[in-house]
């Protein structure tokens, strides 16, 4: 069993796609693997961010990039 | 060419500087990109106008267009183009200036619905979508909102809209906004 941390995001978490977190989820479980989603991630500084401020969506991706390696 | 050369860069210098925007000189206006835009019917100019009047130096007509704000982020321009420069790039960093300079664009709530969407990160650090659309109507005309009820039905049933948010940490919530807090300094510093 390998385990690898998990970044679902807003949508796939609690949104319109969250569809693509449960086919994810099964897909791993087949090919026996775990997704663990990691504590306190945020929002991955998508499109609506980066048209607004460039800089603080970097920020925001990179947050995510800290807490996931941690 | 040049239009505005007294001491300030060009409009064009700028947009070359923007990562992608380098090949904006070595645009055809083969209108590649404007043929696989899903949404140009929609937009004022299309992508091609819009990188040709960039090039003429038409700065305040390119900023307050709507057309960037209709970029659905697709990429079939930026995978299309012959000549390797990156449209929705461009049409993103269009957006950026236009919201630095404070330029209004043209009869579309995009802006707004952008400006909801950084509110609720900058609170929540994530973006509960139901909450999220709740706040973008009220911001801009609510009424309008009547006419989403039955899809917003049709998703609660189907279990694709969620009510209660997801919340952090209170210490990773604090971090994330003093980091934020940091990224609008220094790019007001930027200016």
């Amino acid at each position: 069993m390998k385990y690898y941390t998990y970044f679902p995001g807003c949508s796939a978490s609690h949104g319109g796609s969250k569809v693509y977190d449960i086919s994810a989820q099964s897909t791993s479980r087949i090919l026996d693997t775990q997704l663990i989603e990691f504590e306190d991630w945020n929002c991955c500084g998508s499109t609506p961010y980066t048209a607004v401020d460039e800089l603080a969506s970097y920020c925001c991706s990179n947050i995510c990039l800290n807490s996931a390696s941690r | 060419m040049n239009v505005n050369n007294k001491g300030k860069t060009s409009f064009v210098q700028e947009i070359s500087k923007i990562p992608g925007g380098e090949g904006v000189k070595l645009c055809i206006q083969c209108g590649t990109c404007s043929a696989s835009c899903p949404n140009a019917s929609k937009m004022d100019f299309t992508p091609r106008q819009l990188i040709a009047m960039a090039r003429a130096g038409m700065e305040n007509e390119v900023l307050s267009s709507r057309a960037p704000w209709l970029c659905l982020s697709c990429y079939l321009c930026t995978v299309r183009c012959p000549r390797g420069i990156k449209p929705t790039d461009l049409m993103h960093s269009f957006e950026c200036m236009a919201v630095r300079r404070n330029v209004s664009s043209g009869r579309t709530y995009t802006p707004k619905m952008y400006r909801s969407f950084t509110d609720f990160v900058y609170s929540l650090g994530n973006v509960p979508e139901m909450s999220f659309m709740i706040w973008y109507y009220l911001l801009t005309n609510p009424l309008r909102s009547l006419k989403m009820l039955p899809q917003a039905f049709s998703l609660l049933k189907r279990g694709r809209l969620s009510i209660k948010a997801k919340r952090m940490k209170p210490e990773a919530e604090l971090q994330l906004k003093k980091i934020l807090d940091k990224a609008e300094i220094i790019a007001l510093r930027g200016r």
